[in-house]
């Protein structure tokens, strides 16, 4: 399970290096990001631009994900392509989480768009 | 013979070619193992066969979503004491539809009855937004014409998924 991960603003941006986040890979997908997101920023925002599927195992690990963040911490997605995008929009999950359609919109200073 | 990523078997024309009412095409049969690496190849497998020549929205989207689903469900569920399978998949692309019928000889559905699609409560519950559930809501989301038959110590389940984008 590939993540790469960089400080940006006041968010860690996490990288989904992966065309898949499947019951193949879930746990190792919540596992990582329990060990990049260790310590860091309060916001964490999770560009899933690569991701082409995502089963109900993987959208499990998101918001399992968001938990284990706790509270006083934030998970916020970007980049959804159209398949996942679905996915969160049927199960309803687009209203547990924040969305941002791309990576400026993710990164645009907030006061902005407060 | 070594076949790679879990696939058991290739594909061959389905004896049920000749039950495709709405469809002349024959099935495509696609036999995997009961691991979520099978899974993974079945879902490759039904891209190969049935994905369109050329550029072009991505219809099978959805259909990929609920048969993953389904044969999630497969190997975490019916086969759950253990067994790595067979799992059977037959499937005719009629039109604007993908038909599957997929099959296994693992356990069968509580009660003889396939599981409702409501989506898993949390509001309320103070544990926050649940980590799993949602996969009966999709299939029952996205698929139609539903049937499950318990018989001779195999599970078949049919429907059929609108080809559609995102």
């Amino acid at each position: 399970m590939e993540l790469h991960t960089e400080t940006r603003d006041d968010a860690l941006h996490v990288t989904v290096a992966e065309p898949r986040i499947d019951s193949a890979v879930a746990i190792r997908f919540k596992d990582r990001m329990r060990e990049v997101a260790a310590d860091g920023p309060a916001r964490v925002v999770l560009d899933l631009g690569a991701v082409d599927f995502l089963d109900s195992s993987g959208l499990g690990a998101v918001v399992a994900v968001m938990k284990l963040l706790g509270p006083g911490r934030t998970l916020e997605l970007c980049n959804l392509t159209p398949n996942v995008e679905k996915v969160f929009r049927l199960t309803r999950m687009d209203r547990v989480f924040t969305i941002h359609p791309d990576t400026e919109a993710a990164f645009a200073d907030k006061r902005s768009i407060a | 013979m070594t076949l790679p990523d879990g696939m058991r078997g290739g594909i061959a024309p389905s004896d049920d070619a000749r039950d495709a009412s709405c469809c002349e095409a024959e099935a495509a049969l696609i036999v995997v193992e009961a691991t979520p690496m099978g899974v993974r190849c079945a879902l490759a497998e039904m891209r190969t066969r049935f994905a369109p020549a050329g550029p072009g929205p991505d219809l099978l989207g959805m259909a990929e979503t609920v048969l993953a689903e389904a044969l999630n469900n497969v190997v975490e569920h019916a086969y759950r004491h253990g067994g790595n399978g067979p799992i059977e998949l037959r499937l005719v692309h009629c039109g604007t539809r993908l038909k599957v019928d997929l099959r296994d000889y693992g356990d069968p559905m509580p009660a003889g009855v396939l599981p409702g699609g409501a989506l898993p409560a949390y509001e309320g519950s103070g544990d926050g937004p649940p980590e799993g559930g949602f996969g009966w809501f999709l299939i029952r989301a996205l698929a139609r014409d539903l049937s499950y038959i318990r018989e001779n110590g195999q599970n078949r389940l049919r429907f059929f998924v609108p080809l559609a984008e995102a």
